[in-house]
């Protein structure tokens, strides 16, 4: 359970960098919204999952949340890889 | 600018010439990393020197690599005194 | 090219990336299956499937004892291992040069329980660890590509420092081709990157002694300890062991010795590795000729247990199975980036050397290592069961036909790339992969008949799923080369 809840906490932080990003957002063909309250999620959680991963004993605590880096990340950018995609046929179409 | 049979002799010489550097600086970070090995034998904290030589090892393949020719030669030097002060 | 920091560190990334990640990715295939290599051993002994959970009792200690101590007095050098959660049974193992093989017996009653001679997993830790080259020459090229990816890591972090932080999550599969591996290389990369440092370094500072010799003292010291290698046979047990195993597990705990070693002077009980986090060969001593026990010999503490905290980091035996996917995910991630890393070499060299055979080679071992040897495997798993399960050094013949394959793939890749329809040849490999990976659920069930339909999430349900799912992946890899550009 910690682990699913550090992962969630990585993948809603890393997805908050990537729309933090004027490269990803010119992808999205969003503006810079919400940027603070981005910024914070993206301070915050990764905290969060630590300080649920220290409840763990050592040292899979500190694995399993390095390991929910890697693994959140890689879903954040499956989900940012979709968007894009779906944000660009429209265009393409046009 | 050069072009042509100029560009790519120019170019496989630079390539031939990062990879003898590339050698030597291979077979320096090997004997630096031999060195500190046999320096800190027979101490008892041995096993933590050892460690730290693995991981300095291929950091000071990429920092001989990136430093221009002086630079390098620097640290080529300095490399054993630290070894030498340290141990 | 001007000869800046950023060139001579591309230099340095590209080639020492390319030759040393040819072998990289086998060495983290290779190691990502070898994280359930005992449950792969279990698949691929189907005859253990229909057992119930048992439980070792004094009585199959004592009689897996004399058979033993049979073997030893016929002069063979074995060792026997505990039942665990992983693996319910008793085995009685020796070393044959590239695993660990022997007999399963009943940890009930210590009966024979006639399973197939395989391999098994410990095919894809030998390759892994040494490229089933042995421990001199396999190791030492293990290390040293270890030490290349230790390189390229950090010329690779140089090279794309700016970068890194905001580009982590950019993949742009519609872009340019080069463009979107460079994309999938860099974001798998980065992600990984904790893994793959820890990984590398652990690995290359247990098999450092194979670089460095004079530190044989240090880390190679779990030479001495490794079970299987002691020749002397001067005095047989005659002790029976159930009394030394309830004496262990009250100094251990219960459920904490992992295997016995017999050794001349001593019967040794030694704690298992998944005991602790810091691999340290903690042992009870008995004496064989009448059991009582003789010293209990703890591992190396402090700094000397140093070693033991790398191997524990490394082998992750101690952990939990969701540690154990956690590392065969990013294994396999890992394995994937650096294949990535393999396409882009030769992608970017494809402009200026296009239709060489130099190129041609690049080509067909980067198909190789990517497709080919899962390929292999997936054969290597269908051999297990196609292949008599009586027939004499059935698991040598295994290991036959996962390298016959896998060299069929180099030829394929070979012939594909001189020709010049690589990209032909990427999709027939990938399809290769899609048969025998979709394929090998049927094979489990109708080779398990006895057994398949039982409603229960064993190893066996688990490998199948994982190799279908390897199958799906490589249709829709196949449909996404096909409508690349």
């Amino acid at each position: 359970m910690i682990a699913f809840m550090a992962l969630v906490c990585w993948t809603l932080a890393l997805l908050s960098h990537g729309l933090l990003q004027s490269k990803i957002q010119r992808l999205l063909l969003i503006g810079n919204t919400h940027a603070t309250a981005l910024r914070v999620v993206r301070l915050v959680l990764p905290l969060a999952a630590l300080v649920l991963c220290m409840r763990l004993t050592q040292p899979l605590g500190l694995m399993i949340w390095l390991g929910m880096f890697s693994l959140g990340g890689l879903l954040a950018g499956g989900v940012l890889t979709v968007a894009s995609v779906r944000a660009r046929k429209p265009r393409a179409e046009a | 600018m050069t072009r042509g049979p100029r560009k790519a002799a120019a170019k496989g010489a630079l390539w031939k010439r990062w990879l003898v550097r590339g050698a030597w600086i291979v077979g320096f970070a090997y004997f630096c990393t031999l060195g500190l090995f046999f320096l800190a034998a027979g101490r008892p904290d041995a096993m933590v020197f050892q460690s730290i030589g693995l991981a300095v090892m291929p950091l000071l393949i990429v920092v001989l690599f990136a430093l221009p020719r002086g630079g390098a030669g620097l640290v080529v030097l300095a490399v054993p005194l630290l070894q030498a002060g340290v141990l | 090219m001007r000869d800046i920091l950023r060139n001579r560190m591309g230099w340095l990334h590209a080639w020492v990336g390319f030759v040393c990640g040819v072998i990289l990715v086998v060495v983290f295939t290779g190691g990502s299956l070898a994280m359930f290599d005992t449950e792969i051993t279990r698949w691929m002994q189907p005859e253990l499937s229909g057992l119930s959970q048992l439980t070792l009792t004094e009585e199959g200690l004592n009689r897996a004892g004399e058979q033993v101590q049979a073997l030893r007095d016929a002069g063979q050098t074995v060792f026997l291992n505990m039942p665990s959660a992983r693996d319910p049974v008793l085995r009685i193992l020796h070393y044959d040069g590239h695993a660990f093989v022997g007999p399963a017996l009943n940890p009930r009653d210590g009966s024979d329980l006639n399973v197939r001679q395989t391999q098994g997993g410990q095919l894809f830790f030998d390759l892994h660890q040494s490229l089933y080259r042995g421990p001199v020459w396999g190791n030492m090229v293990t290390e040293l590509v270890a030490i290349g990816l230790l390189v390229a890591v950090f010329s690779g972090i140089v090279i794309h420092f700016r970068n890194l932080v905001p580009d982590l999550l950019l993949f742009r599969p519609f872009a340019a081709p080069g463009r979107a591996w460079l994309d999938a290389h860099l974001m798998a990369g980065v992600l990984m990157l904790p893994f793959i440092i820890m990984i590398t370094y652990t690995g290359a500072v247990i098999h450092a002694p194979r670089l460095f010799p004079m530190i044989s003292n240090g880390y190679g010291g779990k030479a001495a300890n490794r079970p299987g290698h002691d020749r002397a046979h001067g005095i047989a047990p005659s002790a029976p062991l159930g009394p030394m195993w309830k004496q262990a597990e009250a100094v251990y705990g219960e459920g904490n010795i992992g295997f016995i070693r017999f050794e001349p002077r001593a019967v040794s009980f030694y704690r298992s590795d998944a005991a602790n986090f810091v691999i340290t060969r903690d042992h009870v001593d008995f004496s064989p000729r009448d059991g009582q026990q003789i010293a209990v010999k703890p591992g190396e503490r402090g700094v000397q247990s140093l070693g033991g905290v790398m191997r524990g980091l490394h082998y992750a035996r101690w952990g939990t199975s969701g540690l154990r996917w956690l590392y065969f995910i990013c294994g396999a991630v890992g394995s994937a980036m650096m294949s990535a890393g393999l396409v882009l070499f030769v992608i970017k060299h494809r402009r200026n050397h296009g239709g060489t055979v130099r190129l041609a080679v690049a080509e067909a071992f980067t198909l190789t290592v990517t497709f080919g040897l899962p390929f292999a495997a997936l054969g290597f798993l269908w051999s297990n069961r196609l292949i008599a399960p009586s027939l004499a050094q059935r698991d040598l013949l295994e290991a036959k036909v996962f390298f016959l394959l896998w060299l069929c793939t180099l030829v394929h890749a070979a012939v594909r790339s001189c020709t010049g329809h690589v990209r032909a040849g990427w999709r027939e490999q990938a399809w290769g992969i899609a048969v025998l990976g979709c394929g090998l659920p049927v094979l489990d069930v109708v080779s398990r008949s006895g057994t398949a339909f039982a409603p229960r999430l064993d190893v066996y349900g688990v490998v199948d799923a994982c190799a279908l799912g390897f199958g799906l992946l490589a249709v829709w890899g196949q449909s996404m080369i096909a409508r690349s550009r």
